[in-house]
């Protein structure tokens, strides 16, 4: 028994010996893709490094081993590559004759080859690796403190390219050629990508409440490879951790090879040639491409005719699943002339494509017009863009719940202004009245349409169950300014829309750096702990107390400018001429702020009425023009305006209380509705320093003074 | 000794290989012949390993052959199209078997290369269709296998070494155990070589047979009597298969003893006869003529 075995051993060393050398020249391929996405790439991004910084910062190398993308290419690539190289001889009849005869078992046919693709990857990525290291020393990277990080990713994307390798081999054992064999492998890498791209596609394009909140419909979208890619993000954003993105990596790690294994054995030989191994799986296999083609092939018409046209939808469908119907033939079952075989596939296939993008072009499951009942929610979230245009939602994170979570020498703020960043703050908002959000939301869901006025309102029902659901309405803040109001002042919006109300009351992570107008110049805040303390004190209950109204009777007069990492990213916060007691206070420390109207001392206004003709979404605040594009068109009076300049003290005074600077309102800073047929360019006269500058107005609806109303004559 | 035992296997609800039963005994060359497509290289797959049967069980030497190492290093299969590695030489080659037979001979390989005049320095995918037969034939030979699945091998050889050929596996089969396994779908090829035949159509075997064991009782005779009535009581009491004549010359196969027919021939005092010898075909068309089939169309 026991020669047997070393029989066996030997034979198996002696196949993978023969093997690697037969091979040696894809190993040979490996090394030379991997210099360029190892020691190269190091070396280049090192020497610019070097260029840029006069000390390498010492995380450079762990950044960019972390971040390598042109590496996870290539190990996708390899992947593939080499589960090709090693297993399509099962696509040929000569050479599964050869090897199925031999005296060696399956197993160990499986075996030698897998192992034998795995290593001739695996050696030259090694030998690179240590290249890159020594190529990075050579450079001047610190790599001391990262000695573990860099030994983790080195085994990390090794774990990478075994996933990627081994799901390749399983995708190949399905195959019984090499078009097949690709298709295959494509298939089994990017379905799951694919279908959440067409079923977001769908969401986006027909459900008006959709929400994109960054949240694949399947974990890791269903593949591998995204999957890999999700680890390197959360290696990126948190430092290194065993989350359950990797814990799936290595479940996968030991079961696809099993099922791999499995499959091989029971592949029958005289499949090879033919389209499929196991034709059990093509009808399966068609249904998905057929039904997903014609899906994208109907979106894709219908985003490129003429307001997505509901013919050229369903023309699409029919049409893209007939076309991948007759391509699936000709694969998966090889056979190039009957086009039409498997009818029964076609209509199915084209009947689910059919029947999915009419659930989403008509609502057939309600999904726009979901409106849970009160006793249903335990909070919701809500999210104003007419408020919260220029506000980041920065999770601001404490400095001890960031060590909690993250890596500990670092204290920041998730990335400023992402999408997944705005839904988390929202999912944790808790609003326990729920009536007011819901009152909006049922006014909406009535009149359904867009208008220029109405701005996007967002929501997060947290349903009793646990369930988050996230829709978007159109809605207007002032024509429902009650509701908006009640939800103004709970702390949970306010906590977005203001997250300094957040912090603890002496949280020291954070501190006001710098203070001036939105559009003046910004001056160090320089005051002693005591000076500084009561000042947060006093501004933060100012701005907890801050209303609705106060958006829309005020304007800032000042901003103050708050760090919360040493990363120096800072959100600038409102400070309302209602804000006595901070203006008091400030007035003491030597900060003294006054409207910069004051400083006007010349205007140029222009008259030219606004066509109200069209209009698309983003436009807000009845004056039928984007807010941007009402600031830009300001700048200068366009050709056919009606100009009227003016020094006059006394008609100064009559304007400069109705202007609204075009900065504050792009910010949402107020709410003030404006009149969009006048613009003002305002000449300002500092008298500290007697420097002349230029800033643009509009004015406040209703309030056009008596001796610019000539200019409409 | 091969055991085929009901033996199917189904190719998209074709049947390759239908129910077919027979044994190959030890010292036996066996030839299975049929046309194309009658299930020859299905079967020499399936007795190989290669293929799973989907009915019925093939035992090697009492064993069963799918996924058995032990049993598998008895055979060398020679396919009708054989493959080599990529770009390997003569010395690749022999080295991978030597791995994988352990019995693999390297000298009497090199010897053998020596006498076909094939370049072990040329690649072997430069090599014609006949040069790369010789070379399977010479690996399968020089593995030391006790039994030699060959499929359609002799028919890219030429004569000069289909004569050789058959002088090893006599060679092998006076010198150690050797059971060679011939498919093709030429029986004259086999006829000097088979001691047992298979006859396969459609999937099934029509017949399975020693050759002797045919020869010695189906006889052919020519002869001419004096009278006319005199053919008629020579061949009277014998089971004919065919009776032909021209004129006076009558040519009968007869089913039965040689003596038996010669005395039934002489009884009438023929002014000439012979016994003359029967072909492979002769036989066969004999044979699957009783069995109610029309030989020309099963071997083409």
């Amino acid at each position: 028994m026991i020669s047997k075995k070393l029989s066996a051993k030997k034979l198996f060393g002696r196949l993978m010996k023969a093997e690697c050398f037969r091979k040696v020249w894809a190993a040979g391929v490996m090394a030379i893709l991997l210099i360029f996405a190892l020691p190269m790439r190091v070396a280049l991004e090192l020497g610019r490094y070097a260029k840029d910084y006069s000390e390498m910062p010492d995380s450079v190398m762990l950044n960019f081993i972390v971040q390598n993308e042109v590496l996870m290419v290539l190990i996708f690539v390899s992947g593939v590559f080499m589960a090709i190289v090693e297993f399509s001889y099962l696509f040929r009849r000569d050479k599964v004759d050869f090897y199925f005869s031999l005296p060696i078992g399956r197993s160990m046919q499986f075996f030698y080859r897998f192992l034998t693709g795995f290593l001739l990857f695996a050696i030259p990525y090694l030998i690179m690796y240590g290249i890159s290291i020594l190529v990075a020393i050579a450079h001047g990277a610190l790599i001391e403190g990262y000695v573990r990080e860099l030994a983790v990713m080195a085994v990390m994307y090794l774990l990478f390219y075994w996933v990627i390798y081994s799901v390749s081999v399983m995708a190949i054992q399905f195959a019984g050629s090499f078009l097949s064999g690709i298709v295959l492998i494509v298939i089994i890498h990017f379905a799951g990508p694919f279908l959440c791209f067409i079923l977001n596609s769908c969401q986006s394009t027909y459900f008006r409440t959709f929400v994109d909140t960054g949240k694949p419909l399947l974990f890791g979208q269903g593949s591998i490879i995204t999957i890999c890619h999700k680890v390197l993000a959360e290696f990126s954003d948190m430092g290194f951790f065993f989350s359950r993105s990797i814990g799936i990596l290595i479940v996968t790690a030991v079961l696809i090879p099993v099922a791999a294994y499995m499959l091989f054995w029971k592949r029958p030989a005289e499949k090879s040639g033919y389209g499929l191994a196991f034709p059990i799986v093509g009808p399966f296999i068609g249904f998905l491409m057929v039904a997903g083609v014609g899906m994208t092939a109907g979106l894709f018409l219908a985003e490129l005719s003429f307001n997505n046209s509901d013919f050229w939808l369903y023309c699409g469908v029919v049409i893209g699943c007939v076309v991948m119907h007759v391509i699936t033939q000709m694969i998966l079952n090889m056979n190039f002339r009957a086009f039409f075989g498997h009818k029964l596939l076609l209509l199915s296939g084209t009947a689910a494509a059919l029947l999915v993008i009419s659930i989403f072009r008509f609502d057939l499951l309600g999904f726009d017009s979901f409106l849970p009942k009160a006793d249903q929610l335990s909070s919701v979230g809500v999210s104003f863009d007419e408020l919260e245009y220029y506000r980041s939602h920065v999770k601001e994170y404490t400095k001890e719940a960031y060590e909690a979570r993250f890596k500990p020498d670092r204290v920041y703020s998730i990335v400023y202004g992402e999408e997944s960043d705005k839904y988390r703050v929202l999912k944790d908002m808790n609003i326990s009245n729920v009536g007011p959000v819901l009152e909006i939301v049922s006014r909406s869901i009535k009149d359904k349409t867009w208008k220029p006025y109405k701005g996007n309102m967002t929501v997060c029902y947290r349903l009793k169950n646990g369930t988050c659901v996230y829709r978007s309405y159109y809605t207007s803040v002032l024509k429902e300014k009650e509701s908006v109001s009640d939800i103004f002042d709970t702390e949970g919006y306010k906590g977005l829309l203001y997250p300094i109300l957040t912090r603890g009351e002496d949280d020291s992570s954070v501190w006001i750096s710098r203070i001036g107008n939105y559009y003046g110049e910004q001056k160090k805040l320089d005051l002693t702990d005591v000076q500084y303390t009561s000042l947060l004190r006093t501004y933060k209950r100012e701005l907890k107390d801050l209303h609705l109204e106060t958006l829309c009777t005020e304007e800032p007069l000042l901003n103050l400018e708050f760090t919360v990492s040493q990363d120096d990213y800072f959100n600038a916060y409102p400070v309302y001429p209602s804000f006595k007691h901070t203006l008091t206070l400030l007035k003491g420390y030597g900060y003294e702020f006054k409207p910069v109207s004051e400083q006007i001392y010349k205007v140029q206004v222009a008259y030219n009425p606004v066509q109200e003709a069209e209009f698309s979404e983003g436009e807000v605040q009845g004056s039928g023009i984007e807010r941007e594009t009402l600031v830009e068109s300001v700048s200068t009076a366009s050709e056919g305006s009606h100009i009227y300049w003016t020094t006059s003290k006394k008609e100064l005074e009559q304007l400069k209380p109705w202007l609204i600077s075009c900065d504050n309102y792009s910010m949402n800073l107020t709410l003030k509705e404006v009149d969009p047929d006048y613009s003002v360019t305002g000449y300002l006269l500092d008298p500290e320093t007697g420097e002349e500058s230029i800033m643009q107005f509009v004015i406040q609806k209703g309030k056009i003074p008596k001796f610019l109303k000539k200019l409409k004559k | 000794m091969i055991d085929v035992r009901n033996v199917s296997k189904y190719f998209n609800d074709i049947a390759a290989v239908d129910k077919v039963s027979f044994q190959i005994r030890e010292g036996a060359v066996f030839g299975l012949i049929g046309m194309n497509g009658a299930g020859k290289s299905s079967l020499l797959r399936l007795m190989s390993g290669i293929y799973r049967a989907d009915e019925g069980v093939i035992l090697v030497d009492d064993q069963q052959i799918f996924d058995n190492v032990s049993v598998k290093k008895k055979i060398f299969y020679i396919s009708d199209e054989q493959y080599f590695f990529e770009n390997a030489t003569l010395t690749d080659i022999s080295n991978f078997y030597k791995t994988i037979y352990e019995d693999f001979d390297l000298g009497r390989f090199d010897r053998m290369i020596q006498d076909v005049e094939l370049n072990p320095q040329q690649k072997i995918h430069t090599y014609s269709k006949g040069m790369r037969k010789q070379l399977s034939m010479i690996c399968g030979i020089c593995s030391g296998t006790k039994y030699l699945f060959c499929d359609e091998t002799f028919d890219g050889l030429d004569p000069v070494m289909r004569q050789m050929v058959k002088n090893l596996m006599s060679y092998e089969l006076t010198h150690r155990e050797f059971v060679p396994v011939i498919a093709s779908h030429n029986m004259r090829e086999l006829e000097d070589i088979c001691d047992h035949v298979g006859l396969l159509y459609k999937g099934g075997m029509l017949l399975s047979k020693d050759v002797q064991d045919m020869k010695l009782h189906i006889h052919k005779a020519q002869c001419v009597f004096r009278e006319e009535g005199d053919a008629d009581k020579a061949f009277e009491g014998l089971d004919l298969i065919s009776r032909e004549n021209r004129g006076s010359l009558y040519t009968v196969t007869v089913r039965g003893h040689k003596e038996h027919l010669e005395s039934a021939i002489t009884a009438q005092n023929p002014l000439f006869y012979e016994i003359l010898p029967l072909s492979l075909e002769e036989i066969f068309i004999s044979e699957t003529e009783v069995a109610g089939y029309d030989i020309k169309k099963i071997i083409g």
